[in-house]
């Protein structure tokens, strides 16, 4: 067994950009009029000056009926109610905790917005609040949905479903959360024995199918004895590694991109597609295959 | 912390005058140790505890010329806390006395103390019970008088005694022993000029080194390995055999010496019981 | 290095995961991630380097100037390492945050560099006891993703090996001032010979098991690690400097193994190096001027 070890040579860049090809969009930069009447309303991402909408951020123009916005590609989360969104605990404070969404503001859990061991309908008390580093400490991730959105623009999440809750073993793969496509549900069982939870504010979670589901304890039970297999591990590490170099290539993700970006890198060892010319090739081979669907 | 102000770091116009003598003309190699010992004698060593009035605990060690002073200070809490941390901290702070080399400036023992200070830092943090005073830190203070070589290992030693003495909670007896190699040879507890050769800056043929490691004795951990020079790793496993077995006896007298306080301390609480009665 | 949060059930699966052989991202205890490099990126330098290991960015540039011996050592040039953590490179640089660690990677590099085998100082003596050059080795951390020593190291090597000195032509006393003369021509200089150039490799524990090129997640893991210097010299490799850093400790079959581990990699690293070294330099010849590709891809 030897050490892997590859230098690329700064000539040999593989450019990415090509993937994009010629469907670059119209592109609007901070203070350009994007639109000039006024029978528009002004949304994220705009400012208004003269009678004119004009951009804030660099990005491209969404417009809802009359609501025009501009989306910048880089930008943090913006919650909607009803985002399914994958989180860690930042902080435990009185009666909530503190999470990261990866949003402008830090997010609230609220402990009454969780389910507690021991049916879902009970009356929380005073030694639920001490116990609550016992739920949830600092570090643990979650999936959450996002209940409500305060009007400094921070979001409230909960847990209150059985489907969300503490997340065990697995790997957070980050990614800019306008490469999220928004979908139906984001809860994945995909057909290689994993599941993927592709969070609206860019974490995406891969972990293993548990095939038992727990009841009744609110989803806090971690099994940390439990050692994943190695063929698990395998298919978890190349999802991770797809998931990535799709990113890298600015492609949206969702479960059928990632399928078969997953089929895709086959061909591959799971190291390999660290290697800019794997993720070239997975990515570029991907788009091909989502094209021919479209037609 | 602060700095001599007194003394102005910058280029030093003055040259010692040892370039003058013929002492520069060091030998690339050794033949015989200058003291008249062994390669692996170590030299001899002085231990004393609880020497200053003002520290918790304290430590005074000598092997050969090497000459270190250790005072442990009360833990104090974490001044400007960014961070809540579990553990407690342990702070280091190593000072030459200006006098204690020969032929060397001001500058370079600054550079010296610094990284010494962190070598030292790292090599007592697994040997504290941190987790018994959170938020706390401890500051441990050490003076070298006189440097004669394996300063290192002299201060490590000596901070062990004096965290003993302090009454600061340890898991194990921390010990360090140096080691200088040149050519095929392994001198153990290497004086000052004995090590500028070993760090064979004009060494251009054959292998030479220095290693220093701390170990806590009955776990068989080595909290600080560290090794500069140009050896091959056959010899890297020889001398980290060799340096082990060697630490033990260090642990031996600083065994004894522990041992040696406490019966000093209740002969004399035996005296003074008397006495009342 | 980087302050990042982890539940307890992520960090097991990564040490699982070392413990199979399979670290998350499909790697073997004994892989580097994949590494971009390009040298002579400086126009103002004498010789520069730039190097990338996934979210680590480095640039190295050279600078030689002509200084005096010193009294010590009259027969040998200098060289002198100094790093910059940029606060660019990661938000806790941001102030005196970096200092501690630039001190302690230029330390390693100093003495992994000390030794008369692993760099020969003499041969950047222009005049015994009078002149000789003195490197200023700058690293500059664009970017800091985790294994800074591994990087840094393979930075400066690949600078040193762009390195150009001129040429002295003459150097004359002239009645006690120096008198040196240098070759008009830039193509006429001096190399560095880089082969036994010491590399640094740094060894993670996590759990019992070490792994080289940690990611910033494994790095949370690990208690301990090891950095090893190793020099390559008549086809063999020596150790030039061993070093701690963390705040665990390793029981002495683990520090051998992990030596050992160090060792193995570092001989690897230094042989892809070269390769890839030589071959820039074939693609563009020795002297001819090349398209730049930058920095931060």
């Amino acid at each position: 067994m030897s050490t892997n070890v590859k230098f690329r040579l700064a000539s040999d860049r593989v450019n990415t950009q090509i993937l994009t090809g010629d469907r670059i969009p119209r592109l609007y930069t901070p203070g350009e009029v994007v639109t000039a009447q006024q029978s528009f309303m002004r949304g994220h991402g705009t400012y208004v000056e003269d009678d004119d909408i004009k951009a804030s951020v660099a990005g491209v123009m969404e417009q809802v009926n009359k609501l025009i916005s501009i989306k910048p590609l880089k930008s943090r989360y913006v919650g909607e109610i009803g985002d399914v969104v994958v989180a860690r605990i930042t902080e435990v404070q009185q009666k909530r905790w503190k999470v990261d969404t990866n949003s402008r503001l830090d997010s609230v859990l609220l402990l009454s917005s969780v389910n507690l061991p021991g049916g879902e309908l009970r009356r929380r008390s005073a030694e639920d609040e001490q116990m609550m580093r016992k739920y949830l400490q600092e570090g643990d991730l979650i999936s959450a949905e996002v209940q409500n959105i305060y009007d400094d623009g921070s979001l409230s999440l909960y847990t209150r479903s059985l489907k969300y809750g503490k997340l065990s073993q697995g790997i957070l793969v980050k990614v800019f959360p306008s490469l999220i496509k928004r979908r139906k549900t984001h809860f994945h069982n995909l057909p290689c024995g994993v599941s993927i939870i592709l969070g609206n504010n860019g974490f995406i979670w891969i972990s293993p199918t548990s095939t038992s589901e727990s009841e009744n304890d609110g989803g806090f039970t971690q099994n940390l004895s439990e050692v994943i297999p190695r063929a698990d591990r395998e298919v978890i590490a190349r999802l991770r590694n797809c998931i990535l170099a799709l990113a890298q290539c600015k492609m949206m993700l969702y479960d059928t991109s990632i399928l078969y970006a997953f089929e895709e890198s086959i061909k591959y060892e799971v190291h390999e597609l660290l290697n800019q010319e794997a993720i070239f090739d997975v990515a570029f081979l991907t788009q091909h295959r989502l094209r021919l669907q479209e037609i | 912390m602060s700095r001599n102000q007194r003394k102005i770091a910058g280029p030093v116009a003055s040259t010692p005058y040892i370039l003058f003598t013929d002492k520069l003309n060091k030998p690339a190699k050794l033949k015989k140790r200058r003291d008249g010992r062994k390669d692996d004698e170590q030299r001899q060593i002085y231990v004393k505890l609880g020497v200053t009035s003002q520290a918790k605990g304290s430590a005074y060690l000598e092997m050969g010329q090497t000459k270190v002073i250790v005072s442990v200070l009360d833990p104090r809490e974490i001044p400007k806390q960014n961070r809540k941390s579990l553990d407690g901290e342990i702070q280091c702070e190593l000072k030459y006395a200006p006098f204690a080399c020969q032929g060397k400036s001001s500058a370079e023992l600054g550079a010296n103390e610094k990284s010494l200070s962190i070598a030292l830092k790292k090599s007592l943090l697994p040997a504290v019970c941190r987790h018994e005073f959170t938020n706390f830190q401890i500051d441990i203070l050490i003076y070298v008088l006189q440097d004669d070589g394996s300063v290192l290992s002299a201060a490590i030693n000596c901070a062990g005694l004096a965290l003993i003495d302090g009454g600061i909670p340890m898991y194990d007896i921390i010990t360090s022993t140096t080691v200088g190699v040149q050519g095929d040879r392994i001198l153990l507890d290497p004086t000052a000029s004995e090590e500028d050769i070993c760090k064979g800056s004009s060494c251009f043929n054959a292998e030479h080194g220095i290693v220093v490691a701390a170990r806590l004795e009955s776990h068989a951990q080595t909290t600080e390995f560290y090794h500069i020079g140009y050896i091959l790793p056959e010899k890297f496993k020889k001398i980290s055999e060799y340096i082990f077995s060697k630490n033990e006896d260090i642990a031996k007298i600083v065994k004894q010496a522990l041992v040696q306080k406490v019966k000093e301390h209740v002969v004399k609480k035996g005296n003074k019981d008397e006495a009342s009665n | 290095m980087a302050n990042i949060l982890l539940s307890d059930a992520e960090k097991t699966f990564i040490l699982h995961g070392v413990e199979e052989d399979f670290r998350c991202d499909g790697r073997t205890r004994r892989d580097y991630r994949p590494m971009e490099l390009e040298t002579g990126i400086v126009s103002h330098a004498s010789g520069s380097a730039r190097l990338r290991l996934a979210n680590t960015d480095i640039l190295v540039g050279i600078k030689t100037e002509i200084d005096v011996p010193s009294p010590y050592n009259i027969d040998k040039g200098k060289i002198e390492f100094f790093i910059d953590c940029s606060a660019n490179a990661t938000p806790e640089f941001e102030g005196r945050g970096g200092e501690e660690l630039a001190q302690e990677i230029s330390d390693t590099l100093a003495k992994s560099y000390q030794s008369g085998q692993a760099f020969d100082l003499r041969k950047l003596c222009i005049l015994p006891g009078q002149q000789c050059w003195k490197l200023y080795v700058d690293i500059l951390i664009l970017e800091c993703g985790g294994n800074l020593f591994d990087a840094v190291s393979l930075a400066v090597k690949a600078a040193l090996f762009n390195t150009k000195i001129p040429r002295v032509t003459a150097a004359l006393m002239d009645g006690g001032n120096v008198d040196l003369s240098l070759s008009d021509d830039p193509y006429d200089c001096n190399r560095i010979e880089i082969n036994q150039i010491p590399i640094l490799v740094t060894v993670c524990k996590i759990g019992d098991s070490c792994v080289v090129d940690p990611s910033a997640e494994e790095e949370q893991c690990s208690a301990a690690s090891v950095v090893v210097g190793v020099s390559q010299r008549d086809n063999k490799s020596f150790l030039t400097n061993i070093h701690m850093c963390g705040v665990g400790s390793f029981h002495q079959e683990t520090l051998e193994s992990s030596v050992e581990l160090g060792l193995s990699a570092a001989e690897k690293l230094d042989e892809e190096l070269l390769i890839a070294l030589k071959l820039e330099e074939e693609r563009f010849g020795k002297y001819g001027k090349k398209e730049i590709f930058g920095f931060l891809r």
